[in-house]
């Protein structure tokens, strides 16, 4: 595979990307002129998991597939299931599920900007952006007691209410975090040496992003208006009214303003979200599993998520299978990182917002011994545990 | 005899003491700690205390050093000893406060060898750890060298032309009220001399490691981030002298506090700068170098001339 | 978004010009949009995903296996986000040396997925570009496919 020229490993560790993935690049100079991209680093077998547990545990288990969408993974399940029942969730639970899903698009957009910046060595804006993405945190430990994985999904509604107290706070956050988004985005796109660094920088085409199949802010940022929530509304967003900001350039900057974009789009929506709740119900009951298949799509941060449930009527799902956005936006990455500069690689990687937990979801390679082993369950829970003694 | 003896007594205690290595280490350390604390403050952080840089010299210097096998094992070991003492020497030729304690005909030209050393040291180093990161930083560090130390020799040379004179101390005055822009161009190569944003190029830490450093750890590693906390106040220290000294207050101690004072707003303004950005890529900044501080630095050069022709 | 009479008048639409091809169809409730799943014969999906990426602007969102007892199952699942419809297309493959031919030449979003299948259900994908492991190690055993009912873990 090597051309001429030298190869520049990025990871499977590299201070750059967060998350264990491979880019080989092989540059010319500091040209890169090919690249091959390896996942699999962080693969947990969750799809394997999730055949082995009850239809409510797997929405915990699919919860721990990423830590920051980590909401948007047990809605897409608990819509497959509910496609699967036939089941409709009471109109109060849908307009928390949308809240829920905007919050998180918000402090999952202001994560991204900030790591954006740190790559391009801009840590004043990483530093800043981290600290307005506090206050939505803020709110999230506020609603549903936790400020990462909030447990708010079931199947058939919501586990937790929002009450009329959280409403002030909510809309506070929302002024707080619309005011410090316009903030950050005019220091971002006005300066000219940031400008420099992300206009033109590598352009996904509207072709190649349609080939690829991409998803989400990057496909929109090719000038393809894909969006789940208006293709194919869940939750409560054909009752609420929002733009899908779309961009044509395809360059890490039209990437950064439709993020932008969107955010301040989320703080309106979860305002109207607020506002228009009606009250009632949170949830209804189910009786009994029925064989059958669904679907679940939601609109992740990164993208379209995509679940799929195959059911036989027993207490275990017969097949789940799992879609993160990521998955569909990596490969996409090759087009975009040939014939640019090596020093634009690592911010050109993150303008997909890659989540690699999400992408990969047990192999355990013993290199000492020379054996490979796959582990049980049960076989990790124990070494887990044995190293927790030892500390 | 005896005065010989004494002469080098007395440069002996320069190069240890003062301005040599103990003093600049020290107020070395202390401008870093004033950079971090400042960047820290910029970006809503707390920031570290003030003993904090000692603190990590002192735990690098205690540490053991681990030297790649496919190093080049000389090169390895010896470029950051020979960065740090060109330091040292340099510190005796910078003015502090009006005062150099070595003063020779063509000092000038000495001084600009003895600051260059450190960046030529760096490519070396890069070079001589075998690994792809430290091979591309050292030959980012090699273009961007070649761009900003043009501008400060012109600069030099620029002050030079002014006075008639190739004697530092000559030089040393409150001159960026006749050579501004000279000032501004040299303030950027110090920048991009230093490695702070926006010239955070050769050890772009997401994009290559750490560059040259990669490979580098415990005391060489120390050694270095020594070598750099001293050229901070080397650096800032000569922008003071040559375009902001004076007015003496006759008391040369006090001369010395508001040389630092001096220095701090130095270091103040390079936070500021380095904050407000993100890093270039390399041909932007070898652009922004060829085109805009060159352009600077000559501007002035030529009106030096001109100067010196009329008068 | 499509209203349920749509998408039955493109689900008929479909059937009718894979006459013999598609061999049923049917609707699913999804959350308000519509979701509509066809069984296609095994030498006949490539040309009804062509048309449902060329002709559609669909855009393939992922490929599931399923295992049952007597056949492997692989669910190509489309979005039609300009109609609004998400269209699932079903193949049956025999259980030993299951085979499909590749999608990764007419649309690379489908290179990764199929890579993918191959690793974890042994399902091998004639045609695949670049057909390398994607999510196992290399030093995996040949024959080993986790989430294939019979995977008892490697020794």
């Amino acid at each position: 595979m090597p051309k001429e020229g030298v190869l520049i490993p990025i990871g499977p560790y590299h201070p750059a990307i967060k998350e264990p993935e491979f880019f080989k690049l092989i540059v010319e100079g500091e040209n890169v002129v090919d690249a091959d991209i390896r996942i699999g680093y962080n693969h947990r077998g969750i799809e394997y998991l999730a055949q082995r547990m009850t239809y409510h545990q797997v929405t915990f288990l699919v919860e721990r597939i990423c830590g920051i969408c980590s909401n948007i993974h047990p809605l897409c399940y608990v819509q497959a299931v509910e496609s699967i029942l036939n089941l409709k969730p009471p109109e109060r639970a849908l307009y928390i599920r949308s809240i829920i899903e905007e919050l998180e698009r918000i402090h999952s957009h202001l994560l991204w900007l900030g790591v954006g910046g740190h790559v391009i060595g801009f840590d004043t804006l990483l530093m800043w952006t981290w600290k307005l993405r506090e206050y939505v945190l803020d709110v999230f430990e506020e609603i549903t007691g936790n400020r990462q994985s909030y447990a708010m999904m079931k199947i058939g509604g919501v586990r937790r209410d929002i009450r009329a107290e959280h409403r002030q706070k909510i809309l506070k956050v929302m002024d707080e975090v619309e005011r410090g988004v316009k903030q950050i985005a005019a220091m971002l796109l006005e300066d000219p040496v940031s400008r420099a660094r992300l206009e033109g920088v590598g352009v996904l085409t509207k072709e190649e992003a349609g080939n690829y199949c991409v998803v989400g802010p990057t496909a929109r940022a090719s000038g393809l208006p894909i969006d789940v929530r208006k293709d194919f509304p869940h939750a409560a967003y054909s009752m609420l009214s929002f733009e899908v900001p779309v961009r044509t350039e395809g360059d890490v900057l039209a990437k950064t303003i439709v993020r932008i974009e969107e955010m301040l789009q989320s703080a309106e929506i979860v305002r109207q979200a607020v506002d228009a709740m009606p009250g009632g119900d949170i949830e209804v009951e189910f009786k009994e599993m029925v064989p059958g298949e669904g679907v679940g799509v939601a609109e992740a941060p990164r993208g379209e998520d995509f679940h799929y449930v195959v059911s036989d009527g027993t207490n275990y799902p017969k097949r789940h299978k799992v879609r993160a956005p990521t998955y569909m936006n990596l490969p996409s990455l090759k087009p975009q990182l040939i014939g640019y500069s090596l020093a634009d690689a690592p911010i050109i990687i993150a303008s997909i917002d890659p989540c690699l937990c999400c992408t990969d979801r047990l192999s355990v390679v013993d290199r000492r011994e020379g054996r490979r082993k796959a582990y049980s369950w049960d076989e990790l829970v124990y070494l887990s545990r044995r190293k927790t003694r030892r500390r | 005899m005896e005065a010989v003896l004494t002469t080098i007594g007395f440069l002996t205690l320069n190069l240890l003491v003062y301005p040599g290595f103990a003093f600049t280490a020290a107020v070395g350390l202390f401008l870093w700690w004033e950079l971090r604390k400042l960047t820290a403050r910029f970006q809503w952080r707390v920031g570290p205390p003030v003993y904090q840089t000692f603190a990590d010299l002192l735990k690098l210097l205690s540490k053991e050093s681990i030297v790649p096998a496919e190093a080049n094992r000389l090169l390895f070991v010896s470029a950051p000893i020979i960065a740090l003492s060109s330091v040292c020497v340099a510190a005796l030729l910078v003015p502090v406060a009006g005062m150099v304690p070595l003063n020779f005909a063509g000092d000038v030209i000495v001084l600009i060898y003895l600051l260059i050393m450190p960046s030529i040291m760096i490519v070396l180093a890069g070079s001589a750890s075998a690994n792809p990161f430290g091979a591309i930083g050292s030959s980012r560090e090699m273009n961007l060298a070649i761009a900003y130390e043009l501008a400060v020799v012109v600069c030099l040379l620029t002050l030079c032309l002014d006075a008639g004179s190739l004697h530092i101390s000559s030089i040393v005055g409150f001159n960026f009220v006749r050579y501004p822009l000279a000032a501004v161009a040299l303030f950027l190569s110090i920048m991009a001399k230093l490695c702070l944003n926006p010239f955070e190029i050769p050890e772009a830490k997401t994009e290559i490691m750490a560059g040259p450093y990669t490979e580098y750890s415990g005391r060489l590693l120390g050694l270095f981030k020594l070598t750099y906390a001293m050229l901070l106040f080397i650096l800032s220290s000569l922008l003071v002298s040559l375009f902001f000294h004076g007015p003496s207050t006759g008391f040369y101690p006090l001369d010395v506090l508001v040389h630092l004072a001096k220095c701090m707003v130095a270091v103040f303004l390079m936070a500021v700068v380095s904050a407000v950005n993100p890093r270039l890529r390399i041909d932007q900044a070898l652009r922004f170098f060829w085109s805009f501080v060159f352009a600077l630095a000559l501007f002035d050069f030529v009106r030096a001339f001109i100067f010196s022709q009329l008068f | 978004m499509a209203c349920s009479k749509d998408v039955e008048r493109f689900a008929e639409d479909l059937a009718a010009r894979f006459r013999g091809k598609i061999l049923e169809w049917y609707l699913k409730p999804l959350a308000e949009a519509s979701c509509v799943y066809f069984r296609v014969e095994k030498g006949s999906l490539k040309q009804v995903a062509e048309v449902l990426f060329k002709e559609m602007d669909g855009k393939l969102s992922t490929i599931s296996a399923v295992e049952h007892a007597s056949f492997f199952e692989l669910v190509y699942h489309f979005t039609l986000s300009r109609q609004g419809i998400l269209v699932n297309l079903k193949v049956e493959l025999e259980k030993d040396r299951p085979e499909m031919p590749s999608l990764a030449p007419l649309m690379k979003g489908a290179n990764y997925i199929e890579r993918e299948i191959r690793d974890l259900f042994g399902i091998e994908f004639p045609g695949h570009p670049e057909p390398k492991r994607l999510i196992l190690p290399d030093g995996w055993p040949e024959g080993k496919h986790p989430l294939r009912s019979d995977y008892k873990g490697v020794e």
